[in-house]
């Protein structure tokens, strides 16, 4: 394929009412583009069919110049509502320039994806090995022939909606179909990294590193302790302490992605006071749900928004008529105090949590 | 001696008879309550410490730094609340660069923490700086007669390095002590040392089994017990074992479960002679049958 300039656009093909570039352009499973150009770098966008099911973005974050980023791994978001749909990147690299016109005009995405809408312009680092993971030419119009099929599937099931033989998805699917589920279709069809890929065999990846780097996990027996006293090992399913050290510990991030687990732990740390390893399973499980919000962020806790925009979880100093029956003072609390409150939301805007996330602080 | 009060969230807006109790005992047993003005979320361990480190770290020293401030150690009720500070202290104190960090976060807002506020609960403080015969000279009514249990906040015992004031996390007695201190009797039981399972997800995610599991503790407790009343020192135990009572009632159509549930400062400030209206005004599971047999020490003596 020859490399292509940045004016130009690919020859497509309709499925389903979705422009597919059979040409030049490589498909990566979470609907970004890239193609080469002849400067040796990737030229990346967004393909129309994520461009149909979101409608015109009003909003975009775009990664930062200088920064590297790796296939599959999250690296840009459009905001649409208030809402975010972020995506992963086709091919690693280290990112030189972004497109200034999408910067003021969001919805040329949606209205150009394959040319005056291309996103970013990155240095690939690995570009053969890549390339082989990413779908082009006629394979990019059968996967997005499967995808097609994928999301009639579940229309059909969420909305009640069938599209009749020869027919075409209509344009902002999400806006005419709220129903859907904004978050499910970005999981489901965006963001498939964390559910299909499958880890290569007879890699295990140093995943404690990235969850929780402390010696300790490793003297792990799998005793069990953890588990016997643990309040939520009653539920259903249960949660099995040792059996998240042991996905830490083998690397099997896919599956732990999927856990959810460690949310019904109760916090009251009998399993820290208890392992004979001191392997700290209380902290093991916060920093596995921290870990889980890094890799996605529809599992960052609301209570931290409410925290952001009121100091609390709870309405705390408002019952001002039921704390005088009782003879209680009124409360100098950051909700009641404005500027003390616009502080601790500067504080926490400097944090990685909420600065990368400001979307949902905002409003 | 001085004491900064944290409220946390639950107490302050949804049970604020328990601040009232702990606003109208502590200062007749010689401590005096400074607010933490401006304090914000501990942060609860489903917010923040789920979600990011530095965040959480961020919030707890705008709260250590409070108490700084004020140049005294904080007294908290909430078990969660005493846990997630406590943590967040320990985190802090024993990373120089990650202090050093937070206060860069925090230094546009003139605060500053360095760990030299201590962050109590207020069993302890009443049980290890007061002490239960210091309570027991105070007092104006007793629970003479009434048996009660009780129910240790698992954030007070556990992890002890980090949280602990008992002389072993497996076997605590403050509690017990400080109800006795009142007049009751104290009764043990198979399922004593079990959590309440009110705090996290597991009521959230699992509901069924969360309401069985508590069932279990409750059927012991009606078993194996006389008693008239639990005594917690937690607001999450308090309104979770009113709750989980009247969910068991309803799922087995007839009120087997109606144990009154109180705070333990409740029960003190009852004791010492404040109103019931005050100090004890909110409950989900009636309390009269403890309070009308509340007894003047003076008859008894």
């Amino acid at each position: 394929m020859k490399p292509q300039q940045t004016s130009e656009r690919p020859p497509t093909k309709e499925v389903f009412g979705f422009q597919v570039p059979t040409d030049a352009y490589y498909l990566h499973q979470g609907h970004a583009w890239a193609a080469l150009e002849e400067t040796g770098c990737v030229r990346v966008g967004l393909d129309d069919f994520s461009q149909k099911i979101i409608g015109p973005a009003d909003g975009l974050k775009l990664p930062g110049i200088g920064k590297t980023y790796y296939q599959d791994h999250v690296c840009f978001s459009l905001f649409k509502e208030g809402r975010k749909a972020s995506f992963e990147a086709p091919v690693d690299g280290v990112i030189e320039a972004v497109n200034p016109k999408v910067r003021k005009q969001p919805k040329l995405v949606h209205d150009d994806p394959y040319g005056e809408g291309w996103l970013y312009r990155v240095k690939p680092t690995n570009l053969q090995r890549n390339l082989d993971n990413l779908f082009s030419g006629e394979a990019n119009v059968i996967y997005i022939n499967e995808e097609t099929h994928r999301l009639l599937n579940l229309m059909e099931s969420k909305v009640g909606v069938i599209l009749p033989d020869g027919g075409t998805v209509v344009d902002n699917l999400l806006g005419h179909y709220p129903d859907i589920g904004w978050r499910p279709l970005i999981k489901e069809f965006f963001l498939k990294h964390l559910t299909t890929k499958v880890l290569e065999e007879g890699s295990i990846k140093d995943l404690w590193q990235d969850i929780y780097n402390t010696g300790n996990l490793q003297y792990c027996f799998n005793c069990s302790t953890c588990v016997s006293g643990c309040p939520a090992s009653h539920g259903n399913p249960p949660l099995l302490v040792r059996n998240l050290a042991r996905k830490v510990i083998l690397g099997l991030e896919e599956e732990l992605i999927e856990d959810n687990t460690p949310w019904a732990c109760v916090s009251c740390s009998r399993c820290e006071e208890m392992c004979p390893m001191n392997v700290m399973p209380f902290e093991l499980i916060l920093s596995i749900r921290q870990w889980q919000c890094r890799n996605d962020e529809t599992l960052i806790p609301s209570a931290i928004v409410e925290i952001y925009k009121r100091g609390y979880t709870q309405a705390v100093g408002v019952n001002k008529e039921l704390r005088e029956s009782l003879g209680l003072p009124q409360m100098n609390t950051i909700t009641n105090n404005p500027e003390q409150l616009e502080l601790f939301q500067e504080m926490l805007m400097k944090t990685t949590i909420v600065s990368e996330n400001d979307y949902m602080f905002k409003g | 001696m001085q004491l900064c009060f944290f409220p946390g969230c639950n107490t302050p807006a949804i049970r604020p008879d328990v601040e009232r109790a702990i606003r109208a005992s502590l200062p007749v047993l010689g401590i005096e309550l400074v607010d933490a003005d401006n304090y914000a979320c501990c942060p609860a361990f489903g917010s923040f410490p789920s979600a990011d480190e530095e965040a959480w770290m961020a919030t707890s020293g705008w709260n250590l730094s409070i108490a700084e401030q004020k140049g005294c150690d904080f007294v908290v009720q909430c078990g969660s609340c005493y846990s997630s500070l406590r943590m967040g202290r320990e985190h802090l104190v024993h990373d120089a660069e990650k202090l050093a960090h937070i206060n860069e976060l925090l230094e546009p807002s003139g605060r500053q923490v360095t760990g030299k506020s201590k962050v109590r609960h207020v069993s302890e403080v009443l049980f290890r700086e007061i002490g239960p015969e210091k309570i027991a000279s105070h007092l104006k009514k007793t629970l003479k007669g009434l048996h009660g249990i009780v129910q240790y906040p698992c954030h007070t015992l556990f992890p002890s390095e980090v949280v602990g004031f008992e002389n072993s996390p497996r076997a605590p007695e403050g509690l017990r002590r400080l109800v006795e201190a009142l007049g009751a009797e104290v009764e043990g039981y198979s399922r004593e040392l079990q959590c309440c399972g009110g705090a996290g997800g597991f009521m959230k995610s699992t509901p069924e089994q969360a309401v069985e599991f508590a069932k279990n503790k409750f059927d012991a407790i009606l078993d194996e017990t006389k008693a008239d009343f639990i005594a917690v020192s937690c607001i999450t135990c308090l309104m979770h074992m009113e709750r989980i009572q009247n969910m068991c009632n309803e799922q087995l159509g007839e009120e087997r479960y109606k144990i009154p549930v109180f705070d333990y400062n409740q029960l003190l400030a009852l004791c010492l002679g404040f109103e019931p209206k005050q100090v004890s005004a909110i409950c989900n599971v009636p309390r009269d049958a403890v309070i009308s047999r509340l007894a003047d020490v003076t008859a008894n003596a």
